[in-house]
């Protein structure tokens, strides 16, 4: 009796020792592991802080000096030369068509926020999706729209929009919601046709907040081409019919 | 004596009890914590490259304006020379904004019904979005050109593009890179395999002749009354 007591006691004070020994082993490795990836994390989203400043900076350099670029070839108006003008005027025109100018008018602003986190529900059916967003864009071109953007991004018609967990690529750049559509049209069509569609009576089912307002004096920016237009195009050779 | 024996192993069994509970709640802790911040971490890298490559480019792109510049500020371009590039220019907008036909390498998509599901205008949206992140330069569906404000509509048994009518079956016309707009039609549990398993006909070929016509210019579809340049 004394025996296999002796003998149950070691067996049990053997465990114990090891599992404290892996106990403190395994919460030492995990606050080193811990620290380290905290701090790779913390430099990553320093570093990404300094170089998204920088490419703002860089966007606005960009901009001053296709201001400039315009600003002269403007002055090259001379009325002794009408095929210079008529060009000029054919420019800005096409500029206009191609979505590379910023334009103004009436419309319709549409915000969407993820839902409000509730416990039960998958988190994949409260944040926005891809669809959501190109549905949402081909019920207001249906209704005529003129020109988009979301978040000011121009949308050109080889513009994707995709979602990356709870982000959107557009164009170049990624975004966090709120998702900003701005639609210029007429105002009550845009307004209706989106209010009673089917892609906004799904998206207020499950929660995610769809805010539509009409307004006057929408400014809707031009496409910001980080690269020369003709790289845009080159695979495209022009058909003459 | 033997009361104490029973006593302490009670106790000893007790705390043991514990911390294998504790252990193992913390390995879990751990776990998904360290999957978090990895996900976390490694979007940050994607973010950071993504960033950098835009810099870059847009670096490139201030360099090329900057030469440019400084050639137009001399003035030293004659008449004739202006025109040509104003005439250059004009052309590439134009193209950019669909209104001319254009041929190049791509990718023809047909997509049909086998049976009872029609093709729903979700198919084509996301082919479409699809083969614009493989960063395509025109698109068509059954030859109608896709410009910036053009809808794709499901009525019934057809589909609306541009205010015109289109029939099954659809034919999606794209041109960029072949291999790289097939790929990411092809890709695994992508937009094709998700069409099959909605029991729809797709077929994705790539072709080296691919003519997509302009869009058409009678004022109906590339509209802009209601826009007004800022300047």
């Amino acid at each position: 009796m004394l025996k296999k007591n002796k003998g149950i006691l070691f067996a049990v004070f053997f465990l114990f020792g090891m599992i404290i020994t892996m106990q403190f082993r395994t919460i030492l490795l995990a606050q080193q592991q811990n620290v380290m990836r905290q701090a790779s994390i913390q430099t990553l989203s320093d570093e990404l802080r300094q170089v998204k400043s920088e490419g703002i900076e860089l966007t606005d350099q960009l901009r001053k000096i296709e201001e400039e670029i315009d600003e002269i070839m403007t002055q090259w108006r001379n009325d002794d030369n009408p095929m210079m003008n008529e060009l000029l005027k054919e420019r800005k025109q096409a500029q206009l068509f191609s979505g590379l100018l910023d334009v103004k008018g009436s419309g319709v602003i549409v915000t969407l926020n993820d839902a409000p986190a509730r416990g039960e529900m998958d988190p994949m059916e409260l944040i926005i999706h891809d669809m959501d967003i190109i549905k949402i864009l081909n019920e207001l071109k249906t209704a005529g729209a003129q020109a988009l953007s979301i978040n000011d991004e121009r949308i050109l018609a080889t513009s994707k929009q995709f979602c990356t967990g709870p982000t959107i690529l557009i164009n170049q750049n990624r975004y966090p919601v709120p998702y900003i559509i701005k639609a210029i049209g007429d105002p009550e069509v845009l307004y209706s046709a989106l209010v009673d569609s089917e892609a906004v009576v799904i998206m207020r089912v499950y929660n995610i907040q769809v805010d539509i307002r009409k307004e006057t004096d929408i400014v809707i920016p031009k496409f910001r081409a980080y690269q020369d237009i003709e790289r845009m195009i080159s695979g495209l050779e022009v058909v003459n019919q | 004596m033997k009361f104490f024996k029973q006593a302490a192993l009670t106790v000893i069994c007790l705390i043991l009890g514990i911390v294998i509970a504790m252990q193992y709640r913390s390995v879990i802790v751990n776990n998904s914590l360290a999957v978090y911040e990895q996900q976390r971490s490694s979007d940050l890298i994607t973010d950071l490259l993504r960033e950098k490559e835009n810099n870059e480019q847009l670096s490139k792109r201030i360099e090329e304006l900057q030469r440019e510049l400084e050639n137009l500020r001399t003035g030293s371009e004659n008449e004739t020379d202006r025109i040509a590039k104003l005439k250059k220019e004009v052309l590439e907008y134009q193209i950019l904004a669909g209104l001319k036909t254009v041929k190049g390498k791509g990718v023809i998509v047909t997509i049909d019904s086998l049976g009872n599901t029609p093709v729903d205008d979700s198919n084509i949206l996301a082919v479409l979005n699809e083969l614009r992140a493989a960063d395509v330069q025109a698109l068509a569906v059954n030859d109608e050109r896709i410009i910036a404000t053009s809808e794709v509509r499901r009525a019934g048994s057809y589909m609306t593009v541009n205010g015109r009518k289109l029939l099954p079956p659809y034919i999606i016309k794209a041109i960029a890179d072949p291999v790289k707009l097939e790929n990411s039609l092809k890709i695994m549990y992508g937009v094709v395999d998700m069409m099959k398993y909605y029991d729809l006909k797709v077929e994705v070929k790539q072709e080296d002749n691919i003519i997509i016509p302009g869009v058409r210019d009678d004022g109906t579809v590339l509209r802009h009354d209601l826009l007004t340049p800022v300047e």
